[in-house]
């Protein structure tokens, strides 16, 4: 049977269990904190699942697998670095929030800063990062689904974005958690059959390595200087540390306990996808050498490089990754104005039921956006993807780490930051080559957001409104 | 009507890109290729372990120049609206039981390119990379790829163990990966202890 055959019928087979998963779920979801943060039951390894499911996206097993494809071994070193991150978010983040016990990142701020404005303010830059980012999980549906199937790329990003919205209108955080599970099961199975095959076909590793280096030496050691994968990695580290879905996983944890097992758990998934992302990249380089996109060296890998079912296998782990990423987005970024906006300021008062009817119709009206910036197909996957998360790691990093761990952080200071952050991201992007005084956007986006926190809060210490609560979440 | 003709001269004059091996008793390669080139560019192969691309030229019987040292060869093209080559790919052990066929191919990307393997006698068994339909007659194999890959894997039943690649130069390459593996398990694993102590 061809590959395309068994991928659609593994699809399908997929299509069933989300719907079971969610079903399921819906029955244990009753409540607010049930739907958006599953009850706060999560054990370390459904976690630690989750937390890979978050950031492990269709940028990374599609668009990393393009790196990779491009420019070689290099990029590879943005994974301990991103890791990094995480450990900031298991040292400073992970614990503290878990105890606050909130529900959406807004929460966390408002409460922090005692300022509702912030809520809002936060909300609507998780809905624009977010939407971004969905869209690039679509993208990266539709043209995988349209490769393999020969399906038109508009239906292709419709089907991704239905099974996203399924599961999660259903089963909320609770699908989220079981299909992250899945994910990293398929995924791991995925590479442990992929890579053997790959290097067997390759020649093993030294040949391999021997063929990237004729096409380029650079391809085997440094295409991405070290001052360029330290700024990419920042973004995304720090960026996950304080990532909006990633502090609603921290939140759906059962214990401190948990959360900081639960990172540890995410590293040993994280590193199967590492090394496994890496081997498809370069080989797919080595056996096709000229692809029209570095975007299809994965389809192309599945479809006529793997045996069938093995093809089919990988393909089938990039459509979880990216519907289950999909669903985290979704699930994110519509609390972030059901939870945050409307139910917060319109209806306060609103029944358990209530909320979770405005929760499921906001789920389904954000599906609409990034599916029509996905049909405009706005760049190569992972671009898009990490422009969307320097843009909220520029936003963020500040207010929630170093707000979580000084009491003289202000509300002014973390208004000023959340806006010049992402600003100078977007400035610093216009000038990509050369860049604005030697520096890559993210470093700008982190640098203005850090040092404007700072320095607001110690130019204007007096108009601290927080700081008793404030202090409270500090210690 | 001079429309009509302006598409049929244009049709007849234009190739689909396409890969054609025929595969001999003795086991050796015969690969036909055809490609469409909007600007001249270059030709490159990557060699293979055990075999030798020989005779490489055009469909008109012109010898074309390779250089390079490998693994990577360049092809020498005279600049043209179409490339018809044609080479063999000889085994250097008498009746190998896998041969890895290089394919000469242009240093850019193509829409797409269809090859079709033929075996003549040879018993081949499997193609095992890229993935190829095989056709009921049993002797024939084909698909269509988005590129052109860099080799085809030939399997048979019987035969000699082909020598093992021979790997060149690569850099910082097994710096790189040993050094970037043994990072991630390291802090993996002490991470998890640091975290079960915390927990405890």
């Amino acid at each position: 049977m061809q590959t395309s055959a068994l991928m659609l019928i593994a699809t399908g087979f997929y299509i069933l269990f989300v719907c079971a998963v969610g079903i399921w779920s819906s029955r244990k979801a009753k409540d607010e904190v049930g739907f958006l943060v599953a009850g706060r039951s999560l054990g370390p390894i459904l976690g630690g699942a989750t937390l890979m499911a978050n950031q492990v996206s269709a940028g990374t097993t599609v668009g990393i697998v393009g790196f990779h494809y491009f420019s070689g071994i290099s990029f590879a070193w943005t994974w301990p670095l991103t890791w990094v991150g995480w450990m900031v978010a298991a040292l400073f983040v992970a614990p503290k929030m878990r105890n606050f016990a909130g529900v959406t990142l807004s929460d966390y701020l408002a409460t922090r800063f005692q300022s509702e404005s912030i809520r809002v303010l936060a909300s609507v830059l998780i809905l624009m990062g977010y939407t971004f980012l969905l869209s690039a999980q679509y993208q990266a549906g539709g043209l995988i689904f349209g490769m393999v199937t020969a399906m038109p790329y508009t239906r292709a990003v419709l089907l991704v974005a239905s099974i996203s919205f399924l599961y999660t209108v259903l089963g909320g955080m609770y699908s989220n958690a079981y299909i992250g599970l899945l994910k990293a099961a398929i995924l791991i199975t995925a590479y442990c059959c992929a890579i053997p095959f790959l290097l067997q076909q390759t020649g093993g590793l030294s040949s391999l390595a021997g063929s990237l280096y004729a096409i380029d030496p650079k391809l085997t050691g440094g295409w991405f200087s070290v001052r360029q994968l330290i700024a990419l990695s920042l973004a995304v580290g720090l960026g996950t540390a304080t990532a909006p879905y990633e502090i609603t996983a921290f939140y759906s944890l059962a214990s401190q306990r948990a959360t900081r097992l639960a990172i540890g758990y995410s590293f040993l998934f994280q590193a199967f996808v590492a090394i496994g992302v890496l081997i498809c990249g370069l080989a797919a380089r080595n056996l096709m050498p000229y692809l029209s996109s570095p975007d299809l060296a994965v389809p192309t890998l599945g479809l006529h490089v793997l045996p069938p079912w093995m093809g089919a296998l990988l393909l089938l782990a990039v459509v979880v990754t990216l519907t289950r990423t999909g669903g985290a987005l979704l699930l994110t970024s519509a609390s972030s104005f059901s939870h945050d906006v409307y139910l917060h300021f319109l209806r306060p008062k609103a029944s358990e039921q209530e909320k979770l009817i405005v929760h499921r119709v906001m789920i389904g009206l954000l599906s609409l956006a990034p599916i029509s910036i996905a049909f405009a197909k706005l760049d190569l996957v992972n671009f898009v993807i990490l422009f969307a998360v320097k843009f909220l790691a520029s936003a963020f990093f500040a207010p929630v780490v170093i707000g979580l761990n000084w009491s003289g952080a202000t509300r002014a200071a973390a208004t000023t930051s959340m806006v010049l952050g992402p600003a100078a991201v977007m400035v610093w992007a216009r000038f990509q080559h050369p860049t604005l005084l030697g520096m890559e956007a993210a470093e700008a986006g982190l640098l203005a957001n850090t040092l404007s926190f700072i320095a607001v809060s110690l130019a204007k210490p007096g108009i601290v409104s927080g700081r008793r609560y404030g202090s409270q979440l500090v210690d | 009507m001079l429309r009509f003709l302006l598409v049929l001269l244009a049709g007849l004059f234009s190739y689909a890109d396409s890969i054609s091996v025929e595969i001999t008793p003795n086991r050796h390669a015969m690969v036909h290729e055809r490609y469409s080139l909007s600007s001249p560019g270059e030709f490159v192969f990557l060699a293979s372990a055990g075999v030798r691309v020989e005779k490489i030229q055009s469909a008109g019987g012109r010898p074309l120049e390779i250089s390079g040292s490998g693994p990577w060869f360049t092809v020498r093209i005279p600049p043209t609206h179409a490339v018809d080559l044609i080479y063999e790919v000889v085994p250097m052990l008498p009746l190998p039981r896998t041969s890895g066929v290089p394919m000469v191919m242009p240093k850019h990307a193509v829409e797409s390119v269809s090859v079709t393997i033929t075996d003549f006698g040879s018993g081949l068994s499997r193609v095992s990379v890229p993935h190829l339909i095989r056709h009921p007659d049993s002797k024939t194999w084909s698909a269509t790829f988005p590129a052109v890959p860099s080799h085809l894997q030939l399997e048979w039943e019987t035969g000699n163990a082909p020598p093992a690649p021979s790997a060149g130069p690569a850099g910082l390459f097994a710096w790189n990966f040993w050094g970037l593996t043994g990072v991630l398990v390291t802090w993996t694993v002490a991470y998890l202890l640091w975290a079960r102590r915390q927990a405890v």
